[in-house]
Formats: C-alpha cells, sequence, structure tokens
C-alpha cells in the first residue's frame, strides 16, 4: 500500500501525547483526541493552516496513482521502473494547497454561496473549471451518498441558511469528496445528530473514495461508536 | 505625562497601524491579483462587479442630473448668460471634483459597510476559518475581487456620471441662455484639458482601491463577537470617506 499522510511525533498544545502513525491509501482511521481545542488544533496543522508546534505532519508529494519513473538503463537507454518509487515527503503546510480535504462538523459552508457553488469552490479554485466532468461527479457522490437524483438541482440551487443541518453536512463531506485530494480529514461531529441510514450512507462513501487511492482521517474529541480502526 | 499628550500619542498610533496595515493589505492583493484567473475568484468578481456598479447606476444618474441642474443654475444666477463661463465651471466643478468624489460617496454609502459587514459576519461565523481549512487565501478569493470591482465601478461610473452631469448641464444652458447644443458641445471638447482627464481617472482608480481597502481591514479584522459587526461597518463607511477625502485633496494639490 501506498503511504500518504505521515505524523510523526505530533503534539498538540496542552496535551501530553505524540502523534506518530501513516496513512496509507484505502485506509480510513480514527485519530481520538482528549478535547475539542485539541482536536481544532490537530485540524488546523493537519490541513496545513498552521505548523504544528512540535513534530511533523507530512504529505506524499505528487500524486502517486498516476506516478511513473522512468530510469537510465546500464547503456544509457531509457526504461521503465517497476520496482517502488521513491517517497518524497513534504510538510503539509508547504504542499501545493488543495492535498488535503477537509470536511467540517456543520459542513463548513460559505453563506452567501449557493451549494452547488460550495460544492464546486475547492475543486474550481485548486483545479481547471470542468462543468460537464464536475456535474457528473456531484451526480454519482450525491447517489452513494443517498440523495435522490430528482432533488438535485433543487438542493444546488438553494442558499445554505434554507437547507436543514444534515444537508449542510451532506453538501460538506460531497465537495470533500469531488477534490481530488489524496487525503481526507473529517470532524467525527459529522455523523452525529443525522439518521442512522445516512450515516451509513455517508461512511459508505469515505470507504468509496479511500478504495479510490485516497486516505480518510477521522478527528473526533470523545468517545464515538464509528466503526473505524482507532490509532493508538 | 499629561493624559491629553498619552491619548494624542494612543490616536496618532492607531492612525499609524491603521495607515501600514490598509497598506499591507492592498499590497497583498496586489501581489495576488494573478488568482483572477480562477473561476470562483472571476465569479466573485462578477457578483461584486453587479452588486458595486449595476445597482449603482440609478443613484449615480440621479445625482449626475441634479449635479448638472444645480451648477448650471447656481452659475447662472452668479455670471448671468456667459456660455463660456459657466461651462468651465461645469468642466471644473464636475470633471475635476464632483465626479470622483460624488461617485466614491455613493459607492461608499452602497457598498462598503455591505462589504464590512459581509466579512465580519464571515470571520465570526468562522468561514474565513473554513476557506483557510480548503486552502484558500482570504486575501485572494475575497479580497481582490472585491478591490478589483470597486476600482473598476468607481472608474466606469465616474465617467457615466460626468457624461450625465455635463450633459444635463449643457441641456439646461442650452435651454436657458438659449445657445446651439452642438456648438456647447463642440465648445467643451475645446476646453477640456488631458490632465483634467488624466487627474479625474487617477482619483477615481484611488478612491476605488481606498474604499474597498478600508471596509475590507475593517470586516476582517473582527475577532468573534457579533457586537463588532455594526462597529466594523461604521468605522468602514467614515474611515473610507476620510480616505477617499485625503486622497481626494492630496491628489488635487500635486496635479492643480
Amino acid at each position: 500500500m501506498d503511504s500518504l499522510f505521515r505524523f510523526t511525533g505530533v503534539r498538540c498544545k496542552g496535551s501530553d501525547r505524540a502523534y506518530t502513525f501513516t496513512l496509507h491509501a484505502g485506509e480510513i482511521r480514527l485519530l481520538q483526541l482528549a478535547s475539542g481545542d485539541e482536536k481544532n488544533t490537530m485540524i488546523d496543522s493537519a490541513t496545513g493552516e498552521t505548523v504544528c508546534r512540535e513534530g511533523a505532519i507530512e504529505i506524499v508529494q505528487g500524486d502517486r496513482r498516476f506516478h511513473k519513473v522512468a530510469v537510465a538503463g546500464p547503456h544509457g537507454e531509457r526504461r521503465h521502473n517497476d520496482g517502488p518509487i521513491p517517497l518524497i515527503w513534504q510538510p503539509v503546510s508547504a504542499s501545493r494547497p488543495g492535498r488535503v480535504a477537509w470536511v467540517a462538523a456543520n459542513g463548513g459552508l460559505i453563506s452567501n454561496l449557493k451549494i452547488w457553488e460550495n460544492v464546486t469552490l475547492p475543486l474550481w479554485y485548486h483545479a481547471r473549471r470542468n462543468v460537464v466532468e464536475a456535474e457528473q461527479s456531484v451526480r454519482h457522490w450525491l447517489g452513494v451518498l443517498g440523495m435522490e437524483q430528482d432533488e438535485f438541482a433543487e438542493f444546488m440551487a438553494a442558499q445554505p441558511d434554507s437547507i436543514e443541518p444534515w444537508q449542510r453536512k451532506l453538501a460538506g463531506l460531497l465537495r470533500a469528496l469531488l477534490q481530488s485530494s489524496p487525503v481526507l480529514v473529517v470532524d467525527a461531529v459529522l455523523f452525529e445528530d443525522v439518521k442512522a441510514r445516512l450515516a451509513s450512507c455517508w461512511m459508505e462513501a469515505l470507504e468509496t473514495c479511500a478504495a479510490q487511492g485516497r486516505a480518510v482521517l477521522v478527528i473526533a474529541d470523545m468517545a464515538t461508536t464509528l466503526p473505524l480502526k482507532k490509532i493508538e | 505625562m499629561s493624559s491629553p499628550v498619552l491619548k494624542m500619542q494612543n490616536w496618532l498610533g492607531m492612525q499609524g497601524l491603521f495607515v501600514r496595515d490598509s497598506a499591507v493589505l492592498a499590497g497583498r492583493v496586489l501581489f495576488s491579483l494573478p488568482v483572477v484567473i480562477k473561476w470562483p475568484v472571476r465569479s466573485a468578481l462578477l457578483k461584486q462587479l453587479y452588486f458595486t456598479g449595476i445597482q449603482s447606476v440609478g443613484p449615480i444618474t440621479v445625482m449626475g442630473f441634479l449635479a448638472g441642474l444645480i451648477i448650471v443654475m447656481q452659475v447662472s444666477n452668479l455670471v448671468g448668460r456667459n456660455e463660456m463661463l459657466t461651462l468651465q465651471v461645469l468642466i471644473w466643478t464636475v470633471v475635476r471634483e464632483l465626479g470622483p468624489l460624488l461617485t466614491a460617496i455613493v459607492i461608499v454609502g452602497r457598498s462598503s459597510s455591505a462589504i464590512a459587514s459581509e466579512l465580519a459576519a464571515m470571520q465570526v461565523n468562522g468561514e474565513i476559518k473554513n476557506l483557510r481549512r480548503m486552502g484558500i487565501l482570504p486575501v485572494a478569493y475575497l479580497v481582490v475581487p472585491r478591490m478589483l470591482a470597486m476600482t473598476i465601478t468607481s472608474l466606469v461610473l465616474t465617467f457615466y456620471f460626468q457624461v450625465v452631469a455635463i450633459g444635463t448641464g449643457m441641456i439646461v444652458t442650452a435651454w436657458h441662455i438659449d445657445v446651439s447644443l452642438f456648438g456647447e458641445v463642440g465648445h467643451f471638447f475645446e476646453m477640456i484639458s488631458y490632465l483634467e482627464i488624466f487627474s479625474a481617472s487617477l482619483k477615481s482608480i484611488c478612491f476605488g482601491m481606498m474604499m474597498s481597502v478600508v471596509p475590507c481591514y475593517y470586516g476582517l479584522s473582527v475577532k468573534r463577537a457579533m457586537t463588532e459587526i455594526p462597529v466594523a461597518a461604521s468605522r468602514a463607511v467614515m474611515r473610507s470617506l476620510m480616505a477617499v477625502f485625503a486622497c481626494d485633496g492630496l491628489i488635487t494639490i500635486v496635479l492643480f
């Protein structure tokens, strides 16, 4: 499995524990922290908004799913290297913006943008705009997330303050899934106060996302019943 | 040291910080200008052009019409039936001063408080933090389109105001003094100088930048309290007006 995201001796302010672990492609892991403050600090560090005080959070450089390395043979000829690709780690705060997608507890939508503009904001900010591809991708992920196709147009044209809290959460999750970032950081509160069927759909969506060669880190600040492998 | 002196020192220090921070913000915006090629920023720019520009056309038309009418009637009362002097005063007042200044006042009244309160509300609701966590720079996504839109709007609306005010002035003069309207238009183009056009353009561009940077600065300076939003909005309006008048005075002193 390809390594994607690495924590080395990361310690949050006020915490007596340092975290060292590596997330691989296809993995979904739960990081349980002691308090809400610690969780927020960790999310800030994991998304690259701030540099962590102690330790390092690093992400693999480049998109390893489409990586082929050409090497020179003994007689100078070019050939593809079929061996393991050397990993180049880069601090997440110094990496290209948008390489870590983030899902907020309440969706984290921007209030003066419609849902469609919200979900495509990071996608089109960090990459080239392609309406057809984005629309197909949104329809696909909304299906996975358990939304009916006939609700699509109305939902996308709505303002964030005119929809239900669970719909805002869904839009936030959809926004992160649409981004082609190798790592997703998810606030575990996202799964609270939503119907069990929906929560299960969303967890399946994260599994589908991970199966595409991405890694998902769910961060919680309290005991959670989410069926995920904990980082010890 | 006496208390008034300390207060004065504090006040001057605060003004200095405000000027420095606003200048830093303007500099960051200028360095971030290439971000306009990104679709979400362009989309925000188009929205701002609509809210700041298109929606201000009505008030600007009314103010331009009334300004042209009032100036011509007052000058006619003062100097009598003197077409050339009336036209000259119209150029001096509308092109050099009133055009950029009244347009800026309309834009500040309509948009500066709106920008400051919108950004302040986003700050309080944690939306600015959300943007940062998504790897989107708030200056690039929020301030660049607002500053560009305000600057473009200020330039275009100043020109529009001048056309309406001078057009109204000419029509009223032609009707009041009974001279040919086409003759007046000819005289206008003979009288107006490139320096006057340059000064009006320079003023409107500088005003546009100031009345966008100041509300953005106040909007983004808000911390986490709802009560800070109206304070930021009112400060943004007052400071924008002060900045516009100070800049107007400076450019007038330098150019004329």
